[in-house]
């Protein structure tokens, strides 16, 4: 009168395999489930009853138990709700056990007994280690993406059964498989770079960023481009390989976030959540299974944070280490995760409270204003930024007389370029070389060193801004198909490109 | 020092809860005893029924509190009375009867003050010409008096405590912490016809400015020490009153003279205690309120024979000091800006509607002195309120001048080495031609590709106010890699320099 059926829970973005034991024994009759349970999980209890009774099967009037093993783990989710009926019917024999051995079951029951979507379909699917798994017909598209595994779909739990048995077909879906990945980007889908006119620096700085994978920050008046040019990196940055593209499919679902995708994300994505997010909105994190935040959303993609300065600092502050590591580990007192989080940070910013003044004096607002408005982002984030660009407002010659720019394809074509020669420095991409590797990686002619070393006297540059100048300039170097070293012209741009950052040196402005 | 009784009772009734410039005034009328109007109010015998609330709070422990505090802090009290009250303010309606002090009393009548104030919210190039100004100033022995606000009122100040300090050192001040203290002064030279005065910081101290109009007075080349001043009470200043060469500072502030407002300003306002004078209507220790802001500027007005505005937005509260300068038949001028800066909108509009001279540097400002009455506080009298244009003959500010602002540099000249810039005004509005970018190449890192000619072009499109990256690759039509290139040159020679993540001469 037992009977034991694998499933998973969620936790952060992995998968966490439970197996739910059913017991039925004589007694008084009762109901249980133990294995610290969260609210979701103890009402399951009546959508299974209600399902089993409306799909025909019987409910045993004897002492059931359940149990969720690891019992020390806290469950939370409606996705157990399946495991437990089938755990049910196999334990009072209204289902052959052999029949179900083999398979893992995660879905949520209607009290009609349909089976429902849940978040997370990939990683619980993966997590287990039955070959044979069944989830609802809706969830099926997703999870066919994992080729180890045989998935099988139903829309009820009558059908469910009578499948088990034989008696009737699986929902039937076509699967999707890595062949299916096809470039959604540059056909249609983005924002393309030839739509932007004049701003050859904010062009110039997005073709950087994209090849050497260097955060971007945006310094300029409302209407000078900033957003324009931000939805517009994506597109040109290289496909996602089908691994990434698994990994991110994988966040997706796992955020809970209806995932309606056609085939895999080929593209990488750009999240822009709004100024009013909170830190675990961001970062990650509540209390049920540590979802992953907007930061997670974005991972090998391009994290948009608009009005930049308007952002609580404490959510700010908290993209530090996410920006250092490529992950976030949250924990919390029962349960911690890491969750993935290489993104590429694009942020704009306007340069004062009224927005329109560059420069001290160039608007109403006072010294003091400024100082404050740029003050509420602090020095270690803006170290973060290897290209800080202030932005001017195009001229009206400029929107009408000039031609349409450099379109995205050939943009993303030497960025591809440039991120192959990184590839094969060992690096992914540029920004990602570590200080001590630069001298190795990155040397300078006599006349860049030179050049850097006027600047580092003269106090513009720190240590760690030299550091970023040389990554950004090899990255210049990659771009023109100059081998290193790195050449003075280089280094000057690279320098130009991080100008902005002086903007919120208060002391200088004085 | 030792306050006196009466000052100190004078002291006490500014100091009252409630006490306002006017009912301040108005029992300083005829009155020769502080002291015994303070017992009289203390009693509550004095008449009016404002004062009845200060009725037992002005007792002698009152008078020791303040005492104290002054002897703590160091200020000083003067009133319309006694001897190093300010005389140009002895004659106006409008003057505080009682001033602290924290400082050196007797720059309070020099004979030549002149009034720089500006926006709080100044460019870059507003920020430099009141440096120079107020530099150039206190090198002609004419002193600066200003708001120590934030913006022009602290350049202007910063810029005249760094030519004092440069002149009483006689060489050059090693502490130039500040934006414009790296300022290249040896170009800084007028040349007038027979006006003539150095300029030059440092090197050459000793020299100092023509009298043959006698209003610069004589100056002593061996005394590098502030002369005592020694005046008599009746308060009336002699044209004869020597000036000394090294000009000096007062700072007009709108709280305490004890306190720093801005507090970022503590430099200056330190530095304007020991060169100048920092002085205000209320005690040390109080706060300002908020319309003790505007009430200064009456002050600083009245005690100025030129009130220069060096930028303004168009309805900037330096116009409101230009309104209490007109009312008092104080001359005003302005320094003229780009119609594009909104910094400068007020300061354009006070020339085009002739409120306000045009003047484009400090020499100027000392032409325009020069032509008006000096110590001019006997052309006035208690009350007198004009609206009128200031009644004297000023003629164009630069017509004793042949060489006001040459626009085009003098290339062949083989004087033109160093001396290209003979004007301090044309200087900032000249683009130095290709030889002299290749001289100034001269011993500095060549980055390669860069030739005078692209450097020249580069340099044209620049200006004194900050341009974006993008504004100048636009302009020159370059790739970004090269504009990026020929600014770094022109950094190293010197000639650009980097501002706020903009570019701008330099």
């Amino acid at each position: 009168m037992i009977a034991s059926i694998p499933s998973a829970i969620l936790l952060g973005v992995d998968g966490s395999p439970v197996s739910v034991e059913v017991h039925i024994s004589s007694g008084i009759p009762g109901f249980n489930i133990v294995g610290l349970p969260d609210a979701a999980v103890r009402e399951s209890r009546d959508r299974v009853r209600a399902a089993l009774l409306t799909s025909g099967f019987k409910w045993c009037s004897n002492r059931v138990t359940v149990n969720l093993a690891p019992s020390a783990v806290r469950k939370a989710g409606a996705a157990l709700d399946l495991p437990i009926a089938i755990g049910m019917l196999a334990a009072s024999g209204q289902v052959d056990r052999a029949l179900v051995e083999g398979h893992s079951f995660f879905g949520e029951l209607g009290l009609d007994g349909s089976l429902r979507e849940f978040p997370g379909v990939i990683s619980l699917v993966s997590a287990c280690d039955a070959t044979k798994a069944v989830v609802p017909a809706s969830c099926l598209r997703e999870a066919s993406v994992i080729p180890t595994r045989e998935v099988h779909g139903a829309t009820s739990l009558k059908q469910l059964v009578r499948a088990l048995k034989g008696e009737e077909e699986w929902s039937a879906t076509e699967s999707i498989d890595g062949s299916q990945i096809v470039d959604a980007g540059i056909n249609g889908c983005y924002l393309d770079l030839a739509d932007v006119r004049g701003q050859a620096v904010g062009r110039r700085a997005v073709e950087i960023a994209a090849a050497g994978g260097h955060h971007l920050l945006m310094v300029g008046p409302p209407g000078s481009g900033k957003t324009m040019l931000a939805s517009r990196l994506p597109g040109v940055l290289p496909s996602l390989s089908y691994d990434e593209s698994l990994e991110v499919a994988r966040i997706y679902s796992a955020s809970g976030s209806p995932v309606e995708w056609d085939v895999l994300p080929s593209r990488p994505s750009l999240r822009a959540p709004h100024h009013t997010a909170t830190s675990v909105s961001i970062v990650g994190g509540g209390s049920s299974w540590l979802r992953p935040g907007e930061i997670s959303l974005a991972h090998l993609g391009v994290l948009f944070l608009d009005e930049l300065g308007e952002f609580p600092r404490i959510v700010l502050d908290s993209l530090r280490e996410p920006l250092e590591d490529g992950l976030v580990r949250i924990s919390r007192a029962k349960v911690s995760a890491v969750l993935p989080a290489r993104f590429l940070l694009v942020a704009a910013t306007n340069p004062c409270p009224c927005g329109e003044g560059m420069t001290p004096g160039s608007c109403r607002c006072s010294r003091s204003a400024r100082e404050r408005y740029l003050a509420r982002l602090s020095g270690p984030l803006l170290d973060r930024f290897d290209l800080s660009i202030s932005l001017a407002k195009p001229q009206v010659d400029e929107l009408l007389s000039i031609a349409p720019g450099e379109p995205s394809s050939i943009v993303a074509f030497r960025v591809s370029m440039a991120r192959e020669i990184a590839r094969d420095r060992g690096v992914a991409c540029n920004s990602r070389i570590p200080s001590w590797a630069l001298e190795q990686l990155a040397p300078l002619t006599p006349e860049a060193m030179g050049l850097i070393e006027r600047r580092l006297r003269s106090g513009v540059l720190s240590a760690r801004g030299m550091d970023s100048v040389r990554r950004v300039a090899l990255t210049i170097a990659d771009l023109a198909g100059e081998n290193p070293p790195v050449k003075v012209e280089h280094v000057a741009e690279a320098l130009q490109l991080r100008a902005a950052r002086a903007m919120f040196n208060a002391e200088q402005l004085r | 020092m030792s306050i006196s009784e009466q000052s100190m009772a004078a002291g006490v009734l500014a100091s009252l809860q409630g006490m306002t410039p006017t009912r301040l005034r108005i029992m300083f009328d005829g009155c020769t005893d502080p002291l015994s109007l303070l017992q009289a109010i203390d009693k509550g015998e004095y008449t009016a029924t404002y004062a009845q609330r200060w009725k037992g709070k002005c007792g002698p422990d009152v008078l020791e509190g303040l005492r104290r505090i002054c002897d703590n802090s160091g200020v000083g009290i003067e009133t319309l009375n006694t001897a190093y009250y300010p005389s140009r303010l002895r004659f106006d309606g409008n003057a505080p009867a009682v001033i602290f002090y924290n400082g050196d009393p007797t720059v309070l009548n020099r004979t030549q003050m002149v009034c720089v104030v500006g926006t709080r919210s100044a460019s870059p190039y507003g920020m430099k010409i009141a440096y120079e100004i107020g530099f150039a100033l206190a090198q002609a022995g004419i002193t600066v008096v200003s708001g120590l606000a934030a913006g022009i009122d602290a350049a202007a100040h910063r810029g005249a405590v760094d030519a004092i300090r440069r002149l009483l050192s006689g060489s050059q001040v090693a502490d130039q912490s500040d934006t414009y203290g790296n300022t290249d002064f040896g170009n800084l030279s007028s040349s007038g016809e027979n006006d003539t005065f150095d300029a030059i910081p440092g090197s050459d101290a000793r020299s100092c400015p023509d009298d043959h109009e006698g209003s610069y007075g004589s100056c002593n080349p061996d005394s590098h020490s502030l002369p005592v001043y020694n005046n008599s009470v009746d308060g009336i200043i002699h044209e004869d009153v020597p000036v000394d060469k090294c000009g000096s500072v007062v700072a007009v502030m709108a709280g305490g003279p004890d306190i720093s407002y801005p507090a970022k300003n503590q430099d200056i306002f330190r530095a304007a205690t020991s060169c100048g004078v920092v002085i205000s209507e209320l005690p040390p220790g109080m706060p300002a309120s908020r319309w003790r802001f505007v009430a200064r500027n009456r002050i600083m007005a009245a005690m100025s024979s030129l009130v220069v505005v060096v930028e303004s937005h168009a309805e900037g509260g330096s116009l409101h000091t230009v309104h209490q300068a007109e009312i008092r038949d104080i001359p005003v001028a302005a320094v003229p800006g780009a119609v594009t800066s909104l910094a400068s909108h007020g300061c354009n509009e006070l020339i085009k509607s002739r409120r306000a001279h045009l003047v484009t540097g400090a020499d100027d400002i000392i032409d325009l002195l020069r032509s008006t009455v000096v110590g001019s506080g006997s052309g006035h009298e208690e009350g007198k309120v004009s609206n009128k244009m200031p009644a004297v003959s000023m003629g164009c500010p630069g017509s004793k001048r042949q060489t006001v602002s040459c626009p085009l540099p003098v290339a062949s000249d083989p004087s033109s080495k160093d001396g290209a810039y003979q004007d301090h005004a044309g200087r900032d509005h000249m683009v130095p031609n290709c030889d002299e970018i290749s001289s100034r190449l001269e011993g500095h890192a060549r980055l390669p590709g860069i030739e005078e000619g692209v450097l020249y072009s580069a340099l044209e499109q620049l200006s004194v106010y900050p341009l974006t990256l993008d504004e100048i690759v636009m302009r020159l039509g370059s790739s970004v890699g090269r504009v990026s290139l020929c600014l770094e040159q022109l950094e190293d020679i010197g000639l650009a320099k980097e501002y706020a993540g903009c570019w701008m001469r330099s």
